[in-house]
């Protein structure tokens, strides 16, 4: 009867032993190792990551629920703006108080701000080497994990086929005068990306040939997606996952134009915080949106994923452009004209 | 010996509870307020560089650049026009609903306070789809009448309409309750002496309530010069710009400038401080309690055949500040998206979808932030209003040493615009070493310091009216002051506290900017939810959600209603 005692005991304490190592086994997609098993047992083990993001949660619903699902961590994302954002993380920092595993920007200039103060952890992910480098800090202290495009888009009831625009350039005719709808410069990440493009790529006096055509200018993009949709503007610059999800699930009459010029791209970026109470589940959270894997998933939300192997972005019909035909602001120049770009922008498109 | 001792315990009374009161406000108000004031005198932003701050007064410099004088004339020709229309209404309406014989009247009080359930912000979006550009609505149904007008809401003038339909219900709010509280002898023996109905309107019973008259303008005025939605959405796209729209410049650029925006806040704060200062110098040295312990019946006065013209005045501002509204936001739900050709698709119903309701009544988001504001707006409605009427009480009705003090702090708010007193909030409760940070008791505790100039002032408008004869027999027949605070002060300001607390569960359930810097995914409130669902571009999701919230407010108000008119 002991021996039997011993023995049922033996066998539950190794089944004790072994269970959480059966449990933890890596998180492999496709062939690729997101994580390792012991990231994953102590992600695992703390169960769930609190997440401080930029990216609209709807947009960020499918990769969210699919990392729920193939990860078993639980997560909360709490969204921001972020100017907010970027005050409250180092409030919340200083005092010890940071909520969150995981935050996000969409301003690299900002981002250098939480690096100085240590807001930011190093953490270098699996797919590190498969990152361009102007997506990523060189120390893994922040990477792109989503890259949203701009596009034109028109309203197909209020302007004639005929007189879609095809490029970029094509905005600057003074046909359009009037018809067009823009974010204001200081809208965001997407505002800065988007008239970076106009001066680098169209022209130094883009600014001004565009202003001439009146372009009602809203605070954010929200308002100029609306404006588009009710027919108040014709053509509007805008974000594509947007109005893919406004064709798709809406059925807006828009129609996106991929311009000849090529796409402007602009991108939350973020890391594991230095303080995070879940590190490793964050930990795995940044594994996981760079992966193949993952990015491809943010692919399929209307935005470039991170990994240089994912596809392009898809869906409503359109295929977008490969990666290397997307224009995205790596941080040193994102520095050289945060400073001069709103008198400029100001000068160009305010209305005296 | 025992005589000393009893004037000792009174002292220590007399001091204790002013002291009391401002340690609690100290923590709701000051410091916050301080923490701005602090910000506008140095170079970074608290919790925000890894050196060391240096004093400048810089930011006060920047303040008299061209683009801020503009903005500041724009702001005040807003302001002004806006007090005007909203003065015009809510003390027509309010005139009307407590002393007029017209007919519909739960409809006139429903009409006096509705408006204020509409966020601002759905408000706003929902009258730029009315009446801006050809594809309004407005503008469809103008053209298909052949009516040569094109409607544009986007303009000065329109901005100005727009904040005097949305703030009438405070001098609705503070009209109807100090008139119920006005003594009627007075105008019956006007009435008796052949005073005609007008003469006795200007002479006798306006200037009666002159304090809630001149408590609400300033209230509202100063709202709107801090407004935000309402520049934002429909002064913005057509380049006006306004006082509030120059702080969110400051506030949203890449990094934001808190440093100036508190400048401007200072400066707004001073301003607000002089005029509190100049309404208090116009009543100072008046006595208008007219409600003593002789009986009162309030006097209704006959309108004659201006009756129906009465009503058919407050029905148009009902359908100008709710019922359009709600019709552009029951086109956004029922509508897969924003694009209507033309009329006749504006009412077909074949185009409609209830889609986006099994959506919402899906979103668990939708019940958990709902729930989280009914209790922070409950919590602030039962608590806020307690601390609100002690405030109000100490300043009107006791001669403690530094009462003065408090009314001022009350009001200090008020005078903080939204963005910027939203972080020091934030940089108030994230030092506080109270585990209450990241919590729903962090967001009720700034909605209590927040809400409290509105709350004070409902509760000061009506506690002026009431003269302290009624208490002192209490008192003198043996009464403690509890007690006759219970059974004499509170009965008789039924209607103001009842409105006070009212307002606090709408404001609750609205606010958004301090809620924005302090929500958690735990304690996300409804205000969020809909900012989330107009952040992720879905005017059908925020339609949606608003216009559940307006039901569950109307449903609100008619209980509200039932206790305010009790007030009469």
């Amino acid at each position: 009867m002991n021996r039997l005692a011993i023995a049922v005991s033996a066998a539950a304490l190794a089944f004790c032993a072994l269970a959480p190592r059966a449990q933890a086994q890596a998180l492999v997609k496709d062939g690729e190792e997101i994580a390792d098993a012991k990231l994953m047992a102590a992600a695992k083990a703390e169960g769930r990551i609190d997440i401080y993001g930029t990216y609209p949660s709807e947009s960020l619903q499918s990769v969210l629920g699919q990392f729920k699902k193939d990860t078993g961590l639980a997560l909360d994302y709490v969204r921001l703006p972020t100017s907010r954002m970027y005050d409250r993380v180092l409030a919340e920092f200083a005092a010890g108080r940071l909520e969150a595993d995981y935050v996000d920007l969409t301003d690299l200039q900002l981002i250098k701000g939480w690096m100085e103060r240590g807001v930011l952890a190093e953490h270098k992910v699996p797919a590190f080497d498969k990152i361009a480098p102007n997506l990523r800090d060189e120390r893994g202290r922040w990477y792109y994990i989503v890259r949203p495009i701009q596009v034109i888009a028109v309203n197909t009831e209020i302007l004639k086929e005929a007189d879609y625009p095809k490029a970029w350039r094509d905005l600057l005719n003074p046909k359009y005068k009037g018809l067009i709808g823009m974010p204001h410069l200081d809208a965001g990440g997407s505002a800065l990306a988007l008239y970076a493009f106009w001066r680098n790529k169209i022209g130094p006096d883009s600014w001004k040939q565009l202003a001439a055509n009146e372009p009602r200018i809203q605070a954010t993009a929200i308002p100029v997606q609306n404006d588009l949709q009710r027919g108040r503007t014709s053509i509007a610059t805008v974000g594509a996952s947007s109005m893919l999800q406004m064709i798709e699930e809406q059925k807006a009459p828009i129609k996106i134009i991929i311009p000849e010029e090529g796409l402007v791209a602009f991108g939350a970026m973020g890391n594991v915080s230095a303080t995070a109470k879940h590190p490793n589940a964050a930990k795995v959270w940044v594994n996981y949106v760079t992966s193949k894997y993952g990015s491809t998933l943010m692919s399929k939300t209307g935005s470039y994923g991170t990994h240089m192997d994912a596809p392009a972005p898809q869906g409503a019909g359109y295929t977008f452009p490969p990666q290397d035909k997307v224009y995205t602001l790596d941080i040193d120049t994102w520095s050289k004209i945060v400073d001069n770009y709103p008198q400029e922008w100001r000068a160009a498109f305010e209305k005296k | 010996m025992q005589f000393t001792h009893t004037a000792l315990g009174r002292n220590l009374v007399r001091i204790s509870v002013p002291a009391l009161l401002y340690a609690i406000l100290a923590i709701l108000i000051i410091v916050p307020c301080c923490m701005v004031l602090y910000t506008s005198f140095v170079d970074v932003a608290p919790f925000s560089a890894s050196r060391a701050p240096n004093f400048t007064l810089a930011n006060f410099a920047a303040l008299w650049r061209p683009e801020n004088a503009r903005a500041l004339t724009n702001t005040l020709i807003m302001s002004v026009i806006g007090t005007a229309i909203s003065m015009i209404f809510g003390c027509g309406m309010a005139w009307l609903a407590a002393r007029s014989d017209i007919p519909w009247k739960p409809f006139i009080h429903l009409a006096g306070i509705m408006p204020i359930f509409v966020s601002q912000l759905i408000a706003a979006v929902a009258w730029a789809l009315l009446a801006s550009g050809k594809s309004a609505y407005l503008n469809m149904i103008l053209r298909q009448l052949g009516i040569p007008l094109e409607l544009e809401i986007e303009s000065i003038g329109g901005m100005a309409f727009l904040l005097g339909l949305y703030f009438t219900p405070f001098p609705y709010i503070f009209l109807y309750s100090a008139l119920t509280l006005v003594n009627p002898d007075m105008e019956e023996s006007a009435a008796v002496h052949g005073g005609t109905t007008r003469r006795i309107l200007g002479k006798i019973t306006f200037p009666l309530v002159k304090p809630a008259i001149i408590g609400s303008m300033l209230l509202i005025f100063v709202f709107m010069v801090e407004d935000f939605p309402i520049p934002q959405i429909l002064g913005f796209p057509a380049g006006i710009e306004t006082l509030s729209i120059r702080i969110y410049s400051l506030m949203s650029t890449a990094p934001a400038n808190p440093n100036q925006a508190s400048a401007v806040a200072v400066f707004l704060t001073a301003i607000v401080c002089c005029l509190v200062f100049t309404q208090r110098a116009i009543l100072k040295g008046r006595d208008y309690r007219t409600l003593t312990g002789k009986g009162a019946q309030a006097r209704m006065i006959p309108l004659g055949k201006l009756r129906w013209f009465a009503a058919a005045f407050v029905l148009l501002y009902f359908i100008l500040a709710v019922g359009l509204p709600l019709f552009a936001l029951i086109q956004g739900a029922f509508r897969p998206n924003l694009f209507i050709r033309d009329l006749a698709s504006l009412f077909d119903i074949t185009q409609m979808t209830t889609k986006n309701f099994v959506n919402i009544l899906n979103d668990r988001a939708v019940y958990a932030g709902l729930l989280n504001s009914l209790i922070a707006g409950g919590t602030v409605a039962v608590f806020g209003v307690g601390l609100y009427f002690i405030v109000c009480y100490v300043v009107n009705r006791t001669d403690l040493p530094g009462r003065q003090g408090l009314e001022y702090i009350a009001m200090l708010p008020l005078a903080v615009p939204g963005l910027v007193m939203a972080l020091g909030i934030l940089w108030t409760w994230v030092a506080v070493p109270l585990p209450i940070y990241g919590t729903i008791l962090v967001i009720i505790v700034s909605f209590i310091g927040k809400f409290m100039p509105a709350g004070y002032r409902v509760i000061s408008a009506s506690m002026h009216q009431i003269h302290d004869d009624l208490e002192h027999a209490a008192l003198v027949s043996g009464a403690s002051r509890a007690q006759m605070v219970r059974r004499i002060t509170l009965p008789l300001l039924r209607g103001g506290v009842v409105s006070a607390m009212f307002l606090m569960i709408i404001f609750g359930l609205r606010e958004l900017t301090s809620s924005l810097f302090l929500y958690t995914a735990n304690s996300r409130v409804l205000s969020i939810v809909v900012f989330e669902k107009l952040d992720d571009g879905s005017w059908s999701g925020a339609a949606t959600v608003s216009l559940l919230y307006t039901l569950l407010l109307a449903i609100l108000a008619l209980v509200g209603r039932k206790y305010m008119r009790a007030a009469l």
